[in-house]
C-alpha cells in the first residue's frame, strides 16, 4: 500500500454566496521513502493539497491516507496530534519564534513529541552546530530555513512537508536547502514532500505530482532523480 | 481626494472597531471619572443651594447674648441688602421622645405662613410671605394648628420610628420664662434647611452634646414676653450664587459687614431696651415688696402682743400659787409641831412604860426570891423532922436489939445448962458443952445415942434440941445485933445529942418563917404601885392615839393642798412652755420674715445692680458656614473634589498608554500604507492627521460618552451614599452637565489621547517611503537579565522562556498593562479597604476599645444618692458585668490654622473616678503597637483624630475653652499637657486624671456619667427604667451607634459596586487591548505553532501565560498602590468626629487580587475564541 494516498479528494470553499472548488477529485499516491514534489501553477490547488495533507484543513470529500491512518476522517483534535506527531512542516518564511534561539526553536517542537531527536544533534546535521544559541534575527535566511528544517526533523515525523522551502531564499541558498532535504530523504529514508511552483524541482524528486485545476494532471516517477546540487533554475 | 482620504479614515475605524472601542472606553472611563467626580462636588453644592434657595434658608443669622427684639429686627431690615428678616425663638431641652430621652431643640416657625405655603417638588416651598425664611418641607402629617402641636424632623435613617408625643423634661436654663407648653403632640414630619446633617443636627451643652431631634412649634408655645433668641436674615441677590462658593460668600459677607457696622448701635439699643424693661419690672416688684413688707411686720407685731398677754396671765397665776404655797407651809408647820408633841408624849409614855416594866421585873424577882426562900425553909423543916424521926427510930431499934441479945443469951445459958444436965445425965462430960453449937452437937449426939440404944428420947431433950437449933439459926442475926449494940451507950448519947440539935433547928426555921411573911407583905405593896402606873400609861396612850389621828388627817389635807398647788404649778409651767414656744416661733418667724425681707431686698438690690450692670450684648453675625449641616455638607463636597483630583489620574495614565500602544500598533500595521501615501505625495502632516483624527474621534466619543454617563452615575451614587447622612433632596435625574468640569475633563482626555497618538506616529513618519515599503524587521529576540541567573533559567520550559522574553520585549505594552491592572486592583483594594475601615469602626471601637454597653449621662446637679441609685439599678440588671463612674463635660479645643482661620474641635472631657474600673469599660491604647496607656493622676490622653485635627502631640499643651450657646469658645482657656494619644474611631474624648483635671479647672471633677457593661436583650426596659429615675439625662446604647455605622456600610456597598464595575472596565480595556495586540502581532507565530501541532491548550498557554504574568505583576503593584490610595481616600473623606480604621484586612487584598485575576480570565476566555480563529494558513502567508 502506498504511503500517502489521495483518493478523489475534493475541497470546496464557500466564499460568501460563491462556491470555489479548490481541489476537484484529486487522486494520487506516494510510496514510502520517496521524495515527492507537488508542482503546479498558482491557483492550481497545490496549497490546498498541502493544507489537507498537513492536517490543517479537511477535504470536503474523498479519502486521504498517510501510512495506515485515514487523515480525512480525523476530527480537530486528532488532526492536532496528527500534525504534532506525524508531520514536520517547513514554511516558506521559516516561521521561527523570534524570541527563541536556534536550539530553542528546535526544542520547542521537540518537546511536544514523544520520541524527538536531540536538538543540538539535528542542528549539527543541518550544519548549524556553531549557531545553536543565536536568535533567528541573528541568522541569515538560509540558516533560518535550516533551523526550520531541523525543527521539523527533530520531531521525528512520518512525513516532512515543505511549502516552497526556497521561496524566500536566493538561488544558492535555495539549492543548499534542497540538497539538505534530498539528503535527509535519501540518507535517513525520511519521506519528504515538497510543494512548489518551480518545475526545476521535479528533477530531484522520486515522484512528481503535477497539479492543474484541482486535479493531479500527471504523475511522474523518476527512477533516477538528479542531485539537488546539479539542478538549475 | 480629500473625501477619499476621509473615507479611508472611516474605514480604518470600522476596520478595527475593537481597537477603536478600546480607546473610546478608556477615554470614557478616564474623562467620565474625572468629570463625574468633579461634577459630584459641584452637584452636591448645587443640590444644597437648590434646597436652600427653594426654602429661603437664611444667609445670615444674628444671635445676641441678650436675645433679640422686634425693634432690632426692624433695624436690621432697614440695612441695605437685607431682603427679609425673621425673628425666631429656640431653646435646647432634654425631652422624652417616645420611649427615649434625649437632647432636643425647640424652634419656632411661622405656622400660618407654612400652612399657606405650597410645596413644589421636594426642595421648593412657595409662599406669598416674603418674610417666611427657613421654610419647612412637610414630609408627612400636617402643620401644627395648636400651640401644643409640633412637627419634627423626618428621620430618614429611622423611618419606622414613631414618636407621637414629646415631653419636655428640663432645659439648659430655667424654662419657666421661656416655654409656655411642655407637652407636644407630633402632628407631622418635616425637612428643614437648617438641619441637613442627619447625624449631628446641632451641638448643645445638654446631654451628650448633640441635638437628636428638632421640634418646630408655633409662636404660642413660647412665653410671649420672652425675647427672641435669633434673627434670620436673607441677603438680596445671594441666591444667584451657589452656596458655599466664594462668590456667594462674598455677596453675603458684604451685607454681613454692613450689619456688623450696625452691631454696636444695635447692641446699645438692645441694652437700653433690656434695662428699661427690666427696670419697669423691678419697680413693680419693689412696690410689691414694700407692701408685703408692711404686712409682714404688722403681722409680727400682732403676734408679739398676743404673746405678751399670755405672759401676764402666767405671771398672775404664778403669784396665786406662791400665796397658796405659803398657807400650805404654815399649816405644815402646825402639823409638824403636833407631830413633835405627839412624838415627845409618845417618848414619855415609852419611858414610863420602861420604868414600869423595870419595877415589874424587880417585883417578879422579889417574888421569886421569896418563893425560893419559902421552899428552902420548908425543905429545912422537913429535913429536921426526918432527922428527928430517924433518930427516934434508931433509939427504938437499939433498945430492941439489946432486948433480943439479952433474951438470946438467956436462952443459950438455959440450953447449955439443960444440954450439960442431959450430957451429964447420960454420962458425958458436961464441960464440953459451952455454947450453942456444942450444945446442938451434944444434944444431937445424945438423941442419936438414945435412939441408937433405942431408949426413948426424953421430951426435955427434943425440946432442948429444937431450942438449941432455933438458937443456932439466930446466931448470924444476933451477931449483927450484938455488933450494933456494941456501942450502945455511945450511940444512945449521940442520938440524944442529935435530938437536941434538931430542936434548935426547929426554932431557927420558925424564925425564918416569920421573916418571909414580912417580905410577902412588902411585895404585895409594890405590886399595887405598878398596877397603878400601868393604868395611867394606858390612859396617856389613848390620848396620844387620838392626837395622831388628828395629825394624820391634817397630813392628808396638806398633801391634797400640795397636789393642788403642784397641778397649778404644772399648768403654769405648761403655760410658760407654751409661751416660750410661742415666743421662739415668733422669734424665728420674725427672723425668717426679716431674713426673707432682707433677701428680697437684697435680691431687689441685686436685680437693680444687674440692671445697672447690664452691658452691651455680644451680637454675633453668623453665616451658613456656622450652620453645622450646611458647613459639613459643603466640607464633604469639597472632600469629593480633592478625591476627584487624584482618583482619575490613573484612568488618564492608562488612557494615554492604551492609546499609545494602540496607535503604535496601528501605525506599524499601516507601515506600507504610510509608505504608499508618502510615495503618492501626501505630506507628513496630512498622513499624521489620519491618526490624529482617529485618536481624536475615539477620544472625543469616549469623552462625550464618559462625561455624559458618569456625569450622571457618579454624582447619583455618591449623592445616594451621602443621603444617609444628609437630608438634602437630590436633584432629579438627568443632572445638568457642569460645563467647566465637563470641558476640563474632555480637554484632558482628548489631549492625552492626541499627544499619545502623535508620539506613536512620529518615529514611523520620519522614515523614508522606501524604508516604509519594506516590512519592518521583527523586533529581535534578546536575552533578558533573568537568563543570566542560570539555575532559574535552565529550569524554565520554553514557553516560560518565551513568556519572559516577550514580557520584556514590549515594555510599553508591559507598562500599560501593569499600570492598568494595578489601577484595577487599586480600585478594588480601595473599595474593600474603605469597607474594612468602616467595619473596623464597629469592630475596634465597640469590641476592642469600648467594653461597655450603656452610657448614662446624669444632670449637672445630680446628687451622690441619685448616682448611687442609678449605679445600684444597673448592678441589679441581669447580665451586669461592671460599671465605671466618670465626670463628663463638653469643651472646645481650638486650633489656629496657617491661614488664620481657627478650627474648633469639641471634645468630651472624661475624668474617671477609678481608673481600674474605668479601664475595664474603655481600653486606652495606642493604635500602632497597641501599647496600653495609663492615665494616672496627672494623665491627659487625647483621642487620635482630635490630636491630629488640633495638631497636638504628647508633651504639647492643649487649651480647652467652655463654649457659649453659639458654640464659640468663651472665657479663659484651661490648659492641660497631653501625655498620650489613644486609638479611637468614634467620638472625641479627652481622658484626664483627677489631678490633671484639678490643676486645669481648679476644682474637683463632678461625677455625672456612668459606663456599664450590661449584656442584655431587653434594652428598652432598661432605658425606660433609667429614664424614670431622677437626674438621668441620656441613656445611650452602643448598639445604636453600631447600627448607624452598619447603615453607613450599606451606602459604601453602592460605591463598592461602582468601583468594582470600573475596575472591571479598566481591566477589560487594558487586557483586551494587550491580548488583541499580542495576538494580531503574533498571528504567524500562533499559526506556526498550530501547524507544529500545538494543542489548543498549549497555544492558549503560550499566548496567555505572559498576559497572566503581567496581570499578576500589575495586581501585586495594585495591592501596594491600593493601600496608599485607600489611606488617602480615608483620611480625606472622614469627618471630624469619626476616624475610620486604618487597616485593610488581608481578605480584602485577596478579594481584590482574585477579582483582578477573575477579570483577566474573563477577558482571556473571550480572547481565546479569537485565538481559535487564527487560521493556520496565516503561517503560509508572506510577511507583509
Amino acid at each position: 500500500m502506498a504511503f500517502i494516498e489521495f483518493q478523489d479528494v475534493r475541497k470546496v470553499y464557500h466564499m460568501g454566496s460563491v462556491d470555489v472548488t479548490a481541489v476537484d477529485g484529486m487522486t494520487f499516491s506516494v510510496e514510502k521513502g520517496e521524495l515527492c514534489v507537488i508542482v503546479g501553477p498558482s491557483g492550481a490547488g497545490k496549497t490546498t493539497v498541502l493544507n489537507m495533507l498537513g492536517g490543517m484543513d479537511k477535504p470536503t470529500s474523498g479519502v486521504i491516507r498517510l501510512g495506515d491512518r485515514v487523515v480525512s476522517d480525523m476530527d480537530d483534535r486528532q488532526l492536532t496530534y496528527y500534525r504534532r506527531l506525524d508531520i514536520g512542516f517547513v514554511f516558506q518564511f521559516y516561521n521561527l519564534v523570534q524570541n527563541l534561539t536556534a536550539v530553542e526553536n528546535v526544542e520547542l517542537a521537540a518537546q511536544i513529541c514523544p520520541d524527538p531527536l536531540p536538538a543540538a544533534e539535528v542542528l549539527e546535521r543541518v550544519g548549524l552546530g556553531h549557531r545553536l544559541d543565536n536568535f533567528p534575527a541573528q541568522l541569515s535566511g538560509g540558516e533560518q530555513q535550516r533551523v526550520a528544517i531541523a525543527r521539523a526533523i527533530a520531531k521525528n515525523p512520518q512525513l516532512l512537508l515543505c511549502d516552497e522551502p526556497t521561496g524566500a531564499l536566493d538561488y544558492q541558498t535555495g539549492k543548499q536547502i534542497l540538497e539538505l532535504l534530498q539528503d535527509t530523504c535519501h540518507e535517513t529514508g525520511q519521506p519528504v514532500c515538497i510543494v512548489t511552483h518551480n518545475l526545476a524541482f521535479t528533477q530531484i524528486a522520486d515522484r512528481v505530482i503535477h497539479v492543474r485545476e484541482g486535479r493531479a494532471s500527471k504523475i511522474e516517477v523518476n527512477s533516477h532523480p538528479a542531485s539537488a546540487a546539479t539542478v538549475e533554475w | 481626494m480629500g473625501s477619499m482620504f476621509s473615507k479611508e479614515v472611516r474605514r480604518s475605524i470600522t476596520g478595527s472597531l475593537g481597537r477603536f472601542i478600546a480607546i473610546v472606553v478608556i477615554v470614557a472611563v478616564g474623562c467620565g471619572f474625572f468629570g463625574g467626580l468633579r461634577m459630584t462636588g459641584v452637584g452636591m453644592r448645587k443640590s444644597l443651594d437648590r434646597f436652600f434657595d427653594g426654602t429661603e434658608f437664611y444667609d445670615l443669622q444674628l444671635v445676641s447674648t441678650l436675645g433679640v427684639s422686634q425693634q432690632m429686627a426692624d433695624e436690621v431690615a432697614r440695612i441695605d441688602g437685607v431682603t427679609a428678616v425673621m425673628p425666631g425663638r429656640s431653646v435646647d431641652v432634654m425631652a422624652t421622645l417616645g420611649d427615649e430621652q434625649s437632647a432636643a431643640k425647640i424652634v419656632t416657625f411661622d405656622a400660618e405662613a407654612a400652612a399657606a405655603s405650597q410645596q413644589e417638588g421636594d426642595a421648593r416651598v412657595l409662599s406669598g410671605d416674603g418674610g417666611y425664611v427657613n421654610r419647612l418641607v412637610l414630609e408627612s402629617g400636617r402643620w401644627p394648628q395648636a400651640d401644643d402641636e409640633c412637627v419634627m424632623l423626618y428621620e430618614k435613617a429611622h423611618p419606622d420610628r414613631e414618636t407621637d408625643e414629646v415631653t419636655v423634661v428640663s432645659g439648659a436654663s430655667d424654662l419657666d420664662d421661656t416655654l409656655a407648653v411642655r407637652e407636644f403632640k407630633v402632628v407631622g414630619r418635616v425637612t428643614s434647611p437648617a438641619y441637613v446633617s442627619a447625624t449631628t443636627l446641632a451641638t448643645t451643652t445638654l446631654g451628650s452634646g448633640t441635638i437628636n431631634q428638632v421640634l418646630f412649634v408655633r409662636e404660642g408655645a413660647f412665653e410671649q414676653d420672652s425675647p427672641y433668641t435669633e434673627l434670620f436674615v436673607r441677603v438680596g441677590g445671594a441666591d444667584q450664587y451657589v452656596t458655599g462658593t466664594d462668590e456667594y460668600q462674598q455677596a453675603v459677607d458684604e451685607v454681613a459687614d454692613r450689619i456688623e457696622l450696625e452691631v454696636p448701635e444695635l447692641a446699645v439699643a438692645r441694652q437700653q431696651q433690656i434695662k428699661d424693661d427690666a427696670q419697669a419690672t423691678l419697680d413693680e416688684k419693689r412696690a410689691d415688696y414694700e407692701a408685703e413688707r408692711t404686712d409682714a411686720l404688722r403681722q409680727l407685731d400682732d403676734a408679739k402682743a398676743e404673746l405678751d398677754d399670755a405672759l401676764a396671765q402666767l405671771e398672775e397665776g404664778e403669784a396665786k400659787v406662791a400665796e397658796n404655797e405659803a398657807t400650805l407651809a404654815e399649816s405644815r408647820a402646825r402639823v409638824d409641831d403636833g407631830w413633835a408633841q405627839w412624838r415627845s408624849g409618845s417618848d414619855e409614855v415609852a419611858a414610863k412604860e420602861q420604868e414600869l416594866a423595870d419595877g415589874l421585873k424587880q417585883w417578879k424577882r422579889g417574888a421569886d426570891e421569896l418563893a425560893t426562900k419559902k421552899s428552902q425553909l420548908a425543905a429545912q423543916k422537913s429535913q429536921i423532922a426526918e432527922q428527928k424521926s430517924a433518930l427516934e427510930a434508931n433509939k427504938a431499934q437499939l433498945e430492941q436489939a439489946k432486948a433480943a441479945v439479952d433474951a438470946y443469951d438467956a436462952g443459950v445459958a438455959q440450953v447449955v445448962a439443960g444440954a450439960r444436965q442431959v450430957v451429964s445425965s447420960l454420962g458425958g462430960d458436961a464441960g464440953t458443952v459451952t455454947d450453942v453449937t456444942s450444945a446442938v452437937a451434944a444434944l444431937t449426939a445424945a438423941r442419936e445415942q438414945l435412939e441408937a440404944y433405942g431408949q426413948p428420947v426424953p421430951e426435955e431433950l427434943s425440946a432442948l434440941l429444937s431450942s438449941a437449933e432455933a438458937l443456932q439459926a439466930q446466931e448470924a442475926a444476933i451477931a449483927q445485933a450484938r455488933e450494933a449494940t456494941a456501942d450502945y451507950d455511945a450511940t444512945m448519947a449521940r442520938i440524944e445529942d442529935g435530938l437536941a440539935q434538931i430542936s434548935a433547928g426547929e426554932q431557927q426555921v420558925a424564925a425564918g418563917e416569920r421573916q418571909l411573911t414580912a417580905a410577902e407583905e412588902q411585895l404585895a405593896a409594890s405590886k399595887r404601885t405598878i398596877d397603878d402606873g400601868q393604868a395611867q400609861i394606858a390612859e396617856t396612850k389613848a390620848k396620844l392615839a387620838s392626837t395622831k389621828a388628828t395629825l394624820t388627817e391634817g397630813e392628808a389635807q396638806f398633801a391634797d393642798g400640795e397636789a393642788q398647788i403642784a397641778r397649778a404649778k404644772q399648768e403654769l409651767e405648761d403655760g410658760r412652755a407654751e409661751y416660750e414656744n410661742g415666743l421662739a416661733t415668733y422669734e424665728s418667724e420674725r427672723r425668717d420674715a426679716l431674713g426673707k425681707l432682707a433677701d428680697a431686698e437684697r435680691q431687689l438690690d441685686d436685680a437693680q445692680k444687674d440692671i445697672d450692670e447690664v452691658g452691651e450684648p455680644d451680637i454675633y453675625v453668623l453665616d451658613r458656614t456656622q450652620n453645622y449641616g450646611a458647613a459639613s455638607y459643603v466640607a464633604d463636597s469639597e472632600r469629593i473634589d480633592s478625591i476627584a483630583t487624584v482618583f482619575p489620574f490613573f484612568f488618564f495614565v492608562v488612557a494615554a498608554l492604551v492609546t499609545l500602544t494602540t496607535m503604535t500598533r496601528m501605525v506599524e500595521d499601516d507601515r506600507g500604507l504610510i509608505g504608499t501615501y508618502k510615495a503618492l505625495g501626501y505630506s507628513t502632516a496630512r498622513i499624521t492627521s489620519k491618526y490624529l483624527i482617529y485618536g481624536g474621534v475615539a477620544s472625543a466619543a469616549g469623552a462625550a460618552l464618559g462625561i455624559v454617563a458618569l456625569g450622571q452615575l457618579l454624582p447619583w451614587v455618591i449623592f445616594t451614599a451621602y443621603a444617609i447622612v444628609y437630608n438634602v433632596p437630590a436633584r432629579p435625574l438627568p443632572l445638568p452637565l457642569e460645563a467647566p468640569q465637563a470641558i476640563a475633563a474632555a480637554v484632558l482626555g482628548i489631549g492625552v489621547t492626541l499627544v499619545a497618538t502623535l508620539a506613536a506616529c512620529l518615529s514611523t513618519l520620519r522614515e523614508s517611503p522606501a524604508a516604509l515599503m519594506q516590512p519592518k524587521a521583527p523586533k529581535a529576540g534578546k536575552r533578558i537579565l533573568l537568563e543570566h541567573v542560570g539555575p532559574v533559567w535552565s529550569r524554565l520550559s520554553f514557553s516560560w522562556k518565551v513568556t519572559f522574553r516577550n514580557i520584556f520585549r514590549y515594555k510599553r505594552r508591559f507598562f500599560m498593562t501593569v499600570i492598568g491592572i494595578a489601577g484595577c486592583t487599586m480600585l478594588l483594594v480601595t473599595g474593600f479597604g474603605v469597607r474594612d475601615s468602616i467595619n473596623d469602626i464597629i469592630d475596634n471601637q465597640f469590641e476592642e476599645l469600648f467594653h461597655y454597653d450603656i452610657s448614662v449621662s446624669m444632670a449637672d446637679d445630680v446628687t451622690a444618692s441619685q448616682l448611687d441609685a442609678v449605679a445600684g439599678y444597673l448592678e441589679s440588671t441581669p447580665g451586669f458585668d461592671g460599671l465605671a463612674e466618670t465626670s463628663s463635660q463638653i469643651m472646645l479645643g481650638k486650633q489656629v490654622k496657617a491661614d488664620g482661620k481657627t478650627k474648633n474641635v469639641r471634645v468630651q472631657v472624661i475624668v474617671p473616678q477609678d481608673e481600674q474600673g474605668f479601664s475595664s469599660m474603655v481600653t486606652l491604647r495606642t493604635r500602632q503597637g497597641h501599647d496600653s496607656l495609663t492615665l494616672g493622676d496627672d494623665g491627659a490622653v487625647l483621642t487620635e483624630k482630635q490630636a491630629a485635627l488640633l495638631g497636638v502631640g504628647v508633651g504639647d499643651t492643649l487649651q480647652l475653652w467652655a463654649q457659649d450657646d453659639a458654640g464659640n469658645p468663651k472665657g479663659e482657656p484651661y490648659e492641660v499637657t497631653i501625655t498620650g494619644i489613644a486609638e479611637n474611631y468614634v467620638g472625641s474624648y479627652l481622658y484626664l486624671g483627677t489631678g490633671a483635671y484639678q490643676r486645669a479647672f481648679g476644682h474637683e471633677p463632678k461625677v455625672r456619667y456612668l459606663y456599664a457593661d450590661v449584656s442584655t436583650a431587653d434594652q428598652t426596659a432598661i432605658a425606660e427604667h433609667l429614664h424614670e429615675m431622677d437626674a438621668v439625662d441620656t441613656v445611650v446604647f452602643n448598639t445604636e451607634s453600631i447600627a448607624s455605622y452598619r447603615e453607613m456600610l450599606s451606602s459604601v456597598d453602592l460605591v463598592m459596586v461602582v468601583l468594582i464595575l470600573f475596575a472591571a472596565i479598566l481591566a477589560f480595556v487594558v487586557l483586551y487591548n494587550l491580548a488583541n495586540i499580542n495576538i494580531s502581532e503574533r498571528v504567524r507565530e500562533i499559526a506556526s505553532l498550530k501547524v507544529l501541532g500545538f494543542t489548543r491548550r498549549e497555544v492558549d498557554e503560550y499566548v496567555f501565560r505572559e498576559i497572566i504574568l503581567i496581570v499578576v505583576i500589575g495586581a501585586l503593584a495594585g495591592l501596594v498602590l491600593g493601600y496608599v490610595f485607600e489611606q488617602y481616600v480615608i483620611v480625606t473623606a472622614e469627618m471630624d468626629s469619626v476616624m475610620f480604621g486604618r487597616l485593610i484586612h488581608w481578605p480584602s487584598y485577596l478579594y481584590s487580587f482574585g477579582l483582578t485575576l477573575g477579570f483577566c480570565l474573563l477577558v482571556l476566555l473571550f480572547m481565546r475564541r479569537k485565538l481559535d480563529g487564527v487560521d493556520m494558513v496565516e503561517s503560509l502567508k508572506s510577511v507583509e
